[in-house]
Parts: C-alpha cells; structure tokens; sequence
C-alpha cells in the first residue's frame, strides 16, 4: 500500500465509548443517567465503559449528592479532547481513502 | 469484542450529532413565552397610554421583562437538570438572551423613564434587539427559523420608522409577534411531539 496510517485508538473505536466521548464534547457536563438513556445501556455496561474511558484520563467523573441522591457527573478532560480530535482526524484519513479505492 | 467499524465509527459521530440537533427544537416554549409576554405589555401600554397613566408603562415593561427573565431562567434550570446535561450552545443560548432581556429592559424601561426617546424609537429599538438575539440563536444552533425570524424583527424595525399612524404600528407589532414567536413556538412543540413519538 505504501501509505502508513497511525491506528485508530482502541479506546474510543467502540460504540458506547465513541458515541460517550461524542457527547461530551459539545456538553460541559452530563450526568450518568442521561448517557444512559441517550445511549439505551445498562447501568453497568455504562459504566464498564466510562471506568475505560477514565483509566486513560479520557474523562473525569464527580461523585456528588443531589437531594440526597447519589449523582455522577462526567465531563470531557483536555487529553480526552486531544485524542477524540486525533481519532477523527485518522478516521477521516481512512474513510478518504478508502471512497479512493472504490 | 466491543470494536467497530470505521463505517460504525461515523454512523455513531452522525447519531449523536443528530441527537443534539433534536434537542434544540424544544426552545419552542420561549418562543411562546416572549411573544405572550410582549404582547401583554404592548396592550398594558396601550391601555396605560390612552387612560392617561403614562408614567406606569415603564414599570408595566418592567414587570414583564423581569417575570419573563425569571419564568426563563427557572425553566431552563429545570430543563437542565431533567436533562442531565450543561451544553455549551445552551450557555451560550443563556448569555445572548440574558443580554438581550437586560438591553430590552434598558430601551423599553430606562430610557422613557428619563424621558429620553420616542416610543416609536424604543418600539425600533425592542424589534433590532429581538432581530440580534434571533440571528446569533440560528447560528448557534443551526436552525434556519430562528435566522428568518431574526430578519423579519429587523425589516419590522425599519417599517417601524416609516409608519406613523399608531393603530397600524401597533397591528403590525402584534403580526411579528405572531410570526416570529407564536407560530414557531406551535411548529416547534409539534416537531417535539413527532420526535418523542406522540
């Protein structure tokens, strides 16, 4: 092929995290249960992911109480910003050349 | 294994994008409250006006303006919190109309209050103000309505200059209101409906 494309980071390529991530990046913030309904996953799929998404410092999430209720806010880090902008960017490379191919 | 395609991949970007696309036709509920408002001001003030207590239209508009202020910010904390989300069209969506509601209530409350303009110069000056927060509201959250109904507020601003009989200037006042604010405010609450499959 010749042409040396960087791999797409494992870490976003995956539905719940991409489509997470996606989200974030136009919010300031987003509770747990509106990802949750927004992406129509359990509450432990979610948070396998989000848990992911954290371990790399993707995301940041706060644990707070709200009228006594426990409430988990999520937001979007600047390494988190960095790489979804890096993904798009390889990922757009890949789609480009691949309508070429065609 | 939870991986996609890079096919997925831009499906995924494109349904999230959408997603809060659709959140934005939910503004219907301020097109309905400021144009019910404005027009309950404009008809105290043409009450106050022809009953002789013209030194209470600047608190009639007033007293608008700051209920609208409150009824909007209240509302728009509500639906954050029942949304779960702070978006940041939705702070800058805040920052235009909160700015806008304060020049309003400057033009329409401050200034006949020191006796320093027209009435047909603040009714201009209420239309250019509603044309800006209108316009930088269609940009922000690409919705070509918002954009022509900003553009009617400023055509209506400039007949306002030119008309001088005040039963037409009032007519032609209440027309935008119903244009640019009520009738959106139906279209926008139907789409809403569509959306959440009513």
């Amino acid at each position: 092929m010749g042409t040396n494309f960087a791999e797409l980071d494992p870490v976003i390529h995956s539905r719940v995290r991409l489509a997470v991530m996606i989200l974030l990046l136009h919010a300031e913030s987003a509770d747990f249960t509106y990802l949750k309904k927004e992406l129509e996953v359990s509450d432990g799929n979610l948070s396998t992911h989000l848990r992911k998404l954290e371990k790399v410092k993707y995301i940041k999430m706060q644990k707070r109480f709200e009228n006594r209720k426990p409430k988990t806010t999520i937001s979007l880090t600047e390494k988190g910003r960095n790489a979804l902008d890096e993904y798009t960017t390889i990922l757009d490379a890949y789609l480009l050349l691949a309508s070429k191919a065609k | 294994m939870d991986q996609i395609t890079n096919e997925q991949a831009i499906e995924v970007i494109k349904d999230m994008i959408e997603r809060r696309k659709m959140k934005y036709n939910q503004t219907g509920f301020y097109h309905l409250l400021w144009g019910v408002l404005i027009s309950l001001a404009i008809v105290a003030m043409y009450i106050l006006m022809n009953t002789g207590w013209y030194h209470l239209i600047g608190y009639s508009w007033a007293f608008f303006g700051i209920g609208g202020a409150v009824v909007s910010a209240v509302y728009s904390k509500r639906i954050c919190n029942k949304q779960g989300s702070s978006d940041f069209p939705d702070l800058g969506l805040s920052a235009i109309w909160i700015s806008t509601t304060i020049a309003m209530f400057f033009v329409a409350f401050i200034f006949p209050f020191l006796h320093a303009y027209q009435w047909q110069v603040i009714y201009t000056m209420v239309c250019l103000l509603m044309g800006i927060a209108n316009i930088a509201t269609g940009i922000l959250i690409k919705q070509k309505m918002s954009l022509i109904n900003g553009i009617l507020w400023w055509v209506g601003s400039v007949l306002f200059l030119i008309i001088r009989s005040e039963v037409v200037f009032m007519g032609l006042f209440i027309l935008l209101l119903v244009v640019n604010n009520i009738i959106p405010s139906i279209y926008l609450n139907s789409l809403v409906r569509k959306q959440n499959g009513n």
